[in-house]
């Protein structure tokens, strides 16, 4: 892989774990979205258990705070 | 499958991987790129992949036909033939519903109702975009701009890739078709590029199209009966900007997209609000489409060459045929007549000479020509006639004086049409920068850019608005 790609490749990456750690709850609805199966149950019960820790953590509950705030101002609440 | 959404995001993480990873067997790769673009597309219907394949495949022979042909008489057949079987699948997809509806309602006016089947046939995404870019590439060899392509493999993956499979941009066959036959190569300039292109392109649909569409735009085209002048006016720009932001977010996101692919791709839309007419505003409004119409329909129709009166009549039929192909509905018949007539006054005043006049003179060209588009994008996004008409009255109404609209919708209407009018270069200077810097910062940029609008959205992911063209 050229150098300049796996650069890039290494800040999808950073930017994939960051939204995973800052933006869970989206995982879990996404989750919720896929089709029903063996699968999909596991995912969910994954997606549920890293929100879990990661509203424990902090970075969930910051970004609640945050979205509330700009809800406050854009009425998006 | 949207671009704004987990799915996206991990499928295109693996298709970058893999594709960069294939970087040194050209052919690998495009195989690569085909099976993905095939399954971008399958996840809105994969029985549609057929459709995709087909139009691929009819392309490309009559490419090669075009090509064998002996005589112009038959070289002229075949293209006519291949765009008529193009054109056929779009109308039946498109239209055949609404003809069979509109003969069922003219026959029952007449007092002569027959047993008309009605047939609503599911649409598929991206048809008139596909369709557009196989007419393209059957003409341009017809007029031997380009040579017929010999690798069907080329063809199709040029008719199917995914970044612009749904919504364009309308790429032409002579601007991809080369890109395919070296390796591709990532420079700086693209990645820096490529991820503030993705950046500005999901602000635009993310948080200014989408807080237009829920907080605002959306309630009063449902009901502008129950709302006065001023929010109705004010409505239209909403959805002026709106329409913009969520076009043009999507283009510059399959831009972006292509670009951290290795693939160029041009600019759709170059702020098209500060145009100091309608034939200005065409030429910064959906690039792609304008000048495809321009290209394979008003000069084919004989372009300015017949004098004026065919020069008007050729205007008003490419405008008509536009507003239709947005949608079998009289509402985008009468968008597509509005801007045919208007271009055609233009013309017949010689307004464009006077928009190079003053300043003055200038900025009052801008206010009209926007507020003239802002007139005809009530039609495009009413429902029906009944509603837009609906509008309009109720825009000459001032029983009520006070708007019904939030400052923070304010805010994103008016700081929008702002930015129309800074440097048209500012997001490509800003890729340049984004390219030079080191890679740690340029990867705390998109990683922060990134939160900033997950944190800033609407909660939910509306689908573009174009996606049902």
């Amino acid at each position: 892989m050229p150098k300049l790609a796996f650069q890039t490749l290494v800040i999808f990456v950073g930017a994939t774990i960051a939204l995973g750690i800052f933006n869970s709850a989206s995982l879990v609805t996404w989750a919720y979205d896929l089709p029903a199966n063996t699968l999909s149950d596991g995912i969910v019960t994954l997606a549920e258990v890293w929100h879990d820790a990661m509203i424990d953590l902090g970075p969930a509950r910051l970004t609640e705070i945050v979205r509330d705030q700009i809800g406050l101002i854009t009425g998006d609440v | 499958m949207l671009f704004p959404t987990v799915d996206f995001g991990l499928f295109f993480l693996v298709v970058f991987a893999v594709s960069w990873a294939l970087a040194r067997f050209n052919g690998a790769r495009k195989h690569f790129l085909l099976a993905a673009s095939y399954v971008f597309y399958g996840c809105w219907d994969w029985r549609f992949c057929g459709l995709l394949a087909l139009n691929a495949l009819i392309n490309f022979a009559a490419g090669l036909a075009i090509e064998r042909a002996q005589s112009d008489e038959r070289r002229r057949l075949i293209v006519v033939g291949a765009v008529a079987v193009n054109l056929l699948i779009l109308a039946v997809f498109k239209y055949l519903g609404w003809f069979l509806q509109s003969a069922h309602d003219v026959l029952q006016a007449v007092g002569l109702e027959r047993d008309i089947p009605i047939i609503d046939l599911v649409l598929p995404v991206g048809i008139s975009f596909f369709t557009f870019q196989g007419i393209s590439y059957v003409v341009d060899v017809y007029r031997r701009v380009i040579k017929a392509e010999r690798s069907p493999l080329d063809v199709a993956l040029y008719i199917s890739f995914f970044p612009q499979l749904v919504a364009g941009p309308i790429v032409r066959a002579s601007d991809f078709l080369p890109q395919l036959k070296h390796a591709p190569r990532l420079t700086e300039r693209d990645i820096g590029v490529g991820l503030t292109f993705i950046l500005i392109g999901l602000f635009k649909k993310m948080i200014v199209a989408n807080y237009l569409a829920t907080q605002f735009v959306d309630d009063v085209f449902f009901d502008p009966a129950s709302h006065s002048a001023p929010t109705l006016l004010l409505a239209v720009y909403g959805y002026a900007v709106q329409i913009y932001c969520d076009f043009s977010g999507y283009s510059d996101i399959a831009i972006g997209v292509a670009a951290l692919l290795g693939f160029q791709f041009k600019a759709n839309f170059n702020q098209p609000y500060r145009a100091t007419g309608l034939q200005d505003f065409w030429r910064r409004w959906h690039i792609s489409l304008s000048t495809w119409l321009r290209d394979y329909l008003y000069i084919p129709l004989g372009g300015s060459r017949g004098g004026t009166i065919f020069t008007y009549r050729n205007l008003m039929i490419t405008m008509l045929l536009g507003g239709i192909w947005h949608g079998a509905a009289w509402t985008f018949v009468i968008w597509g007549a509005l801007h045919g007539g208007a271009l055609v006054l233009e013309r017949v005043f010689n307004l464009a000479k006077a928009a190079e006049a003053g300043v003055m003179t200038r900025s009052a060209c801008v206010f009209a020509t926007f507020h003239f588009v802002c007139f005809a994008w009530i039609f495009f996004r009413a429902e029906d006639l009944a509603t837009a008409l609906s509008f309009v009255g109720g825009l000459a109404d001032f029983k009520e004086l006070s708007p019904d609209v939030s400052w923070f919708a304010l805010g994103l209407i008016f700081g929008s049409l702002a930015f129309q009018f800074v440097r048209a270069d500012l997001n490509d200077r800003v890729g340049i920068w984004l390219g030079c810097v080191a890679p740690i910062v340029r990867g705390v940029v998109f990683i922060a850019g990134l939160l900033a609008i997950q944190w800033l959205a609407p909660s939910g992911v509306a689908p573009f608005i174009y996606f049902q063209f």
